[in-house]
């Protein structure tokens, strides 16, 4: 048996406001601990009322289905305000989860932050 | 059946119109003609005459032809059923001056024969030696066939021979501007511009060496003055043994059935877009038809022959590998037997266009090794399998001499970059793989541990093991979504006990937990479910946890409930 010490899980988010679109830029590691961190700044922008969020996801290098329920459940709260959850710049294998799941049917995926933002605008 | 690679023009199962066949046919002979030097180097090592080397070149074509459409055969006992032409290739060269120097050509092509019939017996028993050839040990072998070309494609690259010791400024111009056009052809060429890149460089060279003399008209005279016909005179020097010779040639033998293993393995992965491991039955066949080569070599009167790495390199450039290519080069190539004025065309070939052309392939080949052995995760151990096989592999060109005291017995052994880089390779595979163990153990508490655990742990042991990437990040993930669970599973406080087995073509996973087994939903719980964790996070785990795992099932006994997901490798 081999004895390894405890390791703690990555993840960060670095909140912004791009064209006055509400920006989390997150990257690590996003499961059953991390994806708590996440739930609560997702939390903290949909009670100021922001209709539509951005998540850039270039960094993300894990995504477990923890991470996917605070997605889901968030996209869901937005969608019953007539606002969505985009999501942008998904590492391949991010990607797979969501189709891999179905998930994808649900969020509008951009290859970019910048395309994201520009459907926004449209 | 594989999945055709996009970058393919025409895939190995494909039939190119006959006309683009012969053409691409014709394009892969005038890479294998550039090996006719090898026989007019030992003709002249061993004291024969021009005369003997023009035979020797003549039955090259019809051995070679011959099995180059063999190993194309798909269907039967021999062939690999890939285009892989084969050529009376160096693999064979040392031995055969040794034999050539004791007993002359009868000798030569006596023990060619010999090394055949070892061949045929290796390609019999090597399907079931699948553990000593991973993809690192033959990956290197290819990138090592690729490197072996070098000291023989720069110097003619850079107009060194025998009377020039250094830099030729024409020469390499010819060279430089015979690799510009057919690397541009393939770069930016479209269609059949990208086919045929390589055949339209050639032309170029030998326009532009005709115009500045290199190519003279004298050598050009050889088309005219060579007959039309000529029935070629086969088996003329007859064959002898001698056991002595029975080493260098069983050397020869077995490097160069590692090299047919190395350019196959290439073969299948430029062919499927899914290529996971190599598949040894097709390597085996292949092996066959390579041995039954030999054989022919020997008997009509030819040197050894192995598979042509260079002609793989022109198949990936290209983007063409149907097996019908493989049929028109055979059969072009014993019809040119036949005909010594056509074959003329291709004896003449300049020298640069000769460097610039192997150059061309060589770059080819390299990368096909590089990622064959970065297609599985790389630790320590496979670091010191590859770097020390390339490092004492290219001590043999690096350091020239550096082997001339060894026993003339084991010289073939040590008588190329490639043959030591294989010896390296198959030996350390097999020192390394000793002390792994293909099982591992290891706990999780769900109340402290993370993802991370799981990454350092299964990472380090994927590396190991040389487990492919994509399972092993399967079974990360299927681990971390019974971590999700685990709250929802009451086992905060427990532990989870894993054991994980791995083999070549399976990892199985066991958990082993204190509770009850969980229902794996055959759909995504709603949407609108989400908001609820305790409604939704277990079903969400169990579902995306059964979309990495190729099966899973569970098991309960006093109390505990084992777990098993199995992904297949």
């Amino acid at each position: 048996m081999e004895t390894l010490y405890h390791v703690m899980s990555k993840m960060e988010i670095i909140h912004s406001l791009i064209e006055d679109i509400p920006v989390l830029f997150v990257s690590g590691k996003i499961d059953a601990v991390t994806s708590k961190d996440l739930e609560t700044a997702l939390i903290g922008l949909i009670d100021q009322n922001k209709k539509f969020l951005v998540i850039d996801m270039e960094k993300v290098e894990f995504l477990s289905s923890s991470g996917l329920r605070v997605l889901m459940a968030s996209l869901n709260k937005l969608k019953s305000r007539d606002g969505d959850l985009l999501l942008a710049a998904l590492q391949p294998f991010v990607k797979d989860v969501f189709f891999m799941t179905g998930a994808n049917r649900f969020f509008p995926i951009h290859a970019s932050r910048a395309e994201a933002i520009k459907s926004l605008q449209a | 059946m594989p999945r055709k690679p996009t970058n393919l023009i025409y895939g190995v199962d494909d039939e190119p119109p006959l006309a683009t066949t012969l053409l691409l046919g014709f394009q892969h002979i005038f890479i294998l003609s550039i090996a006719f030097i090898f026989p007019v180097v030992i003709v002249t090592e061993i004291g024969a005459s021009p005369e003997d080397a023009q035979n020797l070149i003549c039955m090259a074509m019809l051995a070679t032809g011959f099995s180059t459409a063999l190993q194309a055969l798909k269907k039967g006992p021999v062939g690999s059923g890939y285009l892989c032409p084969l050529l009376n290739g160096p693999a064979f060269v040392p031995a055969s001056l040794l034999a050539g120097k004791a007993g002359g050509l009868a000798l030569i092509f006596g023990m060619t024969v010999v090394a055949g019939i070892f061949e045929a017996l290796f390609s019999q028993v090597v399907g079931r030696m699948r553990k000593f050839f991973p993809p690192e040990v033959t990956g290197t072998v290819v990138l090592m066939v690729g490197v072996e070309v070098i000291p023989i494609a720069v110097p003619k690259f850079f107009g060194v021979d025998s009377t020039h010791p250094g830099f030729v400024a024409l020469p390499f111009l010819v060279a430089l501007i015979t690799l510009a056009v057919t690397a541009g052809f393939n770069v930016w060429g479209k269609g059949k511009m990208r086919l045929y890149s390589l055949l339209i460089g050639m032309v170029a060279g030998y326009v532009l060496s005709f115009a500045t003399g290199i190519l003279t008209l004298d050598k050009a005279r050889l088309i005219i003055d060579s007959a039309f016909f000529r029935l070629p005179e086969m088996g003329k020097f007859g064959m002898s043994f001698s056991t002595v010779m029975l080493v260098p040639f069983v050397v020869a033998a077995f490097s160069s059935a590692l090299k047919t293993m190395g350019d196959l393995t290439t073969c299948q992965k430029i062919n499927d877009a899914d290529w996971k491991r190599i598949e040894m039955r097709s390597i085996s066949r292949g092996m066959l038809a390579c041995a039954a080569g030999n054989i022919a070599s020997g008997l009509l009167g030819a040197l050894g022959q192995s598979v042509s790495s260079s002609n793989i390199g022109l198949s990936i450039a290209t983007g063409a590998t149907s097996r019908r290519i493989g049929y028109a080069a055979g059969g072009i190539l014993m019809l040119l037997a036949f005909f010594p004025k056509l074959a003329a065309i291709f004896v003449i070939m300049p020298t640069p266009v000769m460097g610039a052309s192997l150059i061309f392939t060589v770059c080819f080949m390299i990368m096909a090794g590089i990622q064959i052995i970065m297609s599985r995760m790389i630790d320590a151990r496979k670091t010191f399998v590859v770097g020390l096989s390339i490092i004492f592999g290219l001590s043999f060109d690096s350091v020239p001499g550096l082997y001339a005291g060894v026993d003339p017995v084991l010289r073939p052994l040590l008588s190329s970059s490639l043959a030591l880089a294989t010896i390296c390779a198959v030996v350390l595979n097999i020192f390394f793989r000793m002390g792994i163990s293909q099982k591992m153990e290891f706990e999780l508490d769900p109340s402290v541990d993370t993802s991370e655990k799981i990454f350092q742990i299964m990472e380090k042991q994927g590396g190991t093991w040389g487990a492919r990437r994509e399972v092993i990040f399967n079974a990360i993930a299927a681990m971390n979504e019974l971590l999700d669970a685990a709250p929802f599973l009451d086992l905060l406080g427990k532990k989870i006990a894993l054991s994980v087995h791995f083999d070549e073509f399976n990892l199985d996973v066991r958990a082993v937990y204190e509770g009850k087994p969980f229902d794996i939903p055959t759909t995504m719980p709603g949407i609108d479910t989400m908001h609820d964790a305790d409604a939704s996070a277990l079903a969400l785990a169990a579902f995306t946890m059964s979309r990495y795992v190729d099966k899973m099932n569970f098991s309960t006994k006093d109390g505990k409930t084992e777990l098993h997901m199995h992904f297949e490798h």
